[in-house]
C-alpha cells in the first residue's frame, strides 16, 4: 500500500490539484479543509507526510504544526507548507515550529512531486 | 371623465398605445427568424415596453409609426440591429448558479492544469458581462495556485448594446454582492468619487475577455472547435424546442471530446439526443469519441 499524505487547504481546487499530482505517483491522499479538520483526522490514519496551507480559517497552518508536533506520532512526520505567503518571518516561524519545507503558490506540479519524493523516498 | 378613468385603471398598459395584432405578429416573426427567440402573446407587454424605448429614441410618436419605419421603409437595415438589441437585452448576475463555478474550479481546471492544456472557455450568451468576468476572476484565482496555468475567455452575445456595456465593465454596486470579498479586493475598482455607487472590473480582468457578436441560431460559429468549457445559460428557454436542440447540438460540436457544456437550471433538454453525458446540475460532458 502507498504512503498516505494529509493535504490541508481551505481551497478545494488546491486539494484537487495536490491529489491529482500525488495520487498519480501512487500516494494516498487524505484531505482536510483547515487546521482543525486536519487535527481531527490526524489520529484516524497512518499519515506519512503533511502538506498544508498557511492561511486558513478555524486554525491556520502555524497553529496546526505546533499542535501536531506535540503528538508523539507526529514528532518525525515531514510537514511541508504549500502557500501563497512568501514572508521571511513567517518562514522562520514555520521552521522554528518544525516545518520540513516550504513551497510557494502558484506551484508547479513537478516541484511538489519532487519535494514529496525527496522527503518520503 | 369617470368612464375614461375607469377604462385607464382596467387597462394593463396604463393607457399607453399598444401594438396592433398585425404589428405584434410581424415583430415577433422578425425576431424569431433572426434570433430564434419566440415571443408568445404573453410577451406582448414586455415587447411594447422595449419598442417604446426605440420609438422615443427615434423621436417617433406611436408604435405603429415605429413598425412602419422598421418594416415599410428603407431604414429597415439600420433599425433591425437596434430592434434585436432592444428585445434581447436581459439582466444577468455575477456567480449565477455558483455550483457551476465551483465545479469548474475544483474539477475541470485541476484536470486541465494536470494535462498542461491552456483552458479555452466560451461564455456564449454573455449579456452585460457578469458571466465572463466571473469566469475571468475564477480562472485568475486558479492561476494563482497553479504555476503556468494559461487560459482564454471568449464572450459573445447577439446584442451589440450589451456587448458594449460588457466591454465597459462598469456595474452597479449591488450587482457585486455575490462576488467573494477576496476577489472584490483583487479584481474590482471603486470610483474616485465615493458617491458613485458603481464598480469597474480591473484592467487585468477586462483584458482577459475577448468579446464578439455571435448569433447562436446561425449554422456555423466563428469559434474554435476545441473549447474546453462552454457556458450557455438561461438562453434556450427563449427558443422553440427545435431550435433549442439544434443550438445545443451545435454547441456540443464546438467542444473538444471530454469538454463541458454548462446550461442554466431552467434550460430543459428532455427528449434531445445529444453527443454528451448529463452529469447533473445542468452540466453535460461531450463524449470522448
Amino acid at each position: 500500500m502507498g504512503k498516505t499524505i494529509l493535504c490541508v487547504d481551505d481551497s478545494a481546487s488546491v486539494r484537487q490539484m495536490v491529489k491529482l499530482t500525488l495520487a498519480g505517483a501512487g500516494y494516498e491522499i487524505l484531505e482536510a479543509c483547515d487546521g482543525r479538520d486536519a487535527l481531527a483526522k490526524a489520529g484516524s490514519a497512518d499519515i506519512h507526510m503533511v502538506v498544508t496551507d498557511l492561511n486558513m480559517p478555524n486554525m491556520d497552518g502555524l497553529a496546526l504544526i505546533k499542535e501536531l508536533r506535540k503528538l508523539p506520532a507526529y514528532k518525525g512526520v515531514p510537514i511541508v507548507f504549500l502557500t501563497t505567503e512568501s514572508d521571511d518571518s513567517k518562514k522562520a516561524e514555520a521552521k522554528q515550529s518544525g516545518a520540513t519545507g516550504w513551497i510557494t503558490k502558484p506551484f508547479k506540479q513537478e516541484q511538489l512531486l519532487a519535494v514529496v519524493k525527496k522527503v518520503l523516498g | 371623465m369617470a368612464a375614461i378613468g375607469a377604462a385607464a385603471m382596467s387597462d394593463p398598459s396604463g393607457g399607453l398605445e399598444q401594438l396592433s395584432r398585425s404589428d405584434f405578429h410581424r415583430v415577433a416573426q422578425f425576431i424569431l427568424s433572426s434570433t430564434g427567440i419566440k415571443l408568445p402573446p404573453s410577451k406582448k407587454p414586455m415587447l411594447e415596453g422595449r419598442l417604446r424605448r426605440r420609438m422615443r429614441a427615434l423621436g417617433l410618436e406611436t408604435l405603429s409609426e415605429y413598425c412602419a419605419k422598421v418594416f415599410d421603409s428603407r431604414d429597415f437595415e439600420d433599425e433591425a440591429v437596434n430592434l434585436i438589441d432592444a428585445v434581447t437585452t436581459n439582466k444577468t448576475d455575477f456567480f449565477r448558479e455558483p455550483s457551476h463555478f465551483e465545479f469548474l474550479a475544483t474539477t475541470v481546471l485541476p484536470d486541465l492544469a494536470q494535462s498542461g492544456r491552456a483552458a479555452k472557455v466560451w461564455s456564449a450568451a454573455c449579456s452585460i458581462g457578469a458571466e465572463p468576468y466571473t469566469l475571468a476572476m475564477v480562472l485568475s484565482d486558479f492561476a494563482r495556485i497553479s504555476s503556468g496555468f494559461r487560459f482564454s475567455i471568449l464572450a459573445s452575445d447577439i446584442s451589440t448594446e450589451v456587448l458594449a456595456k460588457a466591454a465597459r465593465a462598469v456595474y452597479a454596486q449591488e450587482m457585486i454582492n455575490p462576488v467573494p470579498m477576496t476577489m472584490r479586493q483583487r479584481y474590482l475598482l471603486r470610483p474616485n468619487d465615493p458617491t458613485l455607487e458603481v464598480v469597474r472590473m480591473a484592467p487585468e480582468i477586462r483584458s482577459l475577455v475577448r468579446f464578439a457578436r455571435i448569433n447562436l441560431i446561425e449554422e456555423r460559429y466563428p469559434v474554435e472547435t476545441d473549447m474546453d468549457v462552454i457556458f450557455c445559460r438561461n438562453l434556450l428557454i427563449y427558443f422553440d424546442k427545435q431550435t433549442q436542440e439544434a443550438v445545443v447540438r451545435r454547441l456540443c460540436s464546438y467542444l473538444r471530446p471530454g469538454g463541458y457544456l454548462m446550461l442554466g437550471h431552467a434550460d430543459g433538454v428532455t427528449g434531445m439526443t445529444l453527443p454528451a453525458t448529463w452529469l447533473g446540475n445542468s452540466i453535460f460532458r461531450r463524449e470522448m469519441t
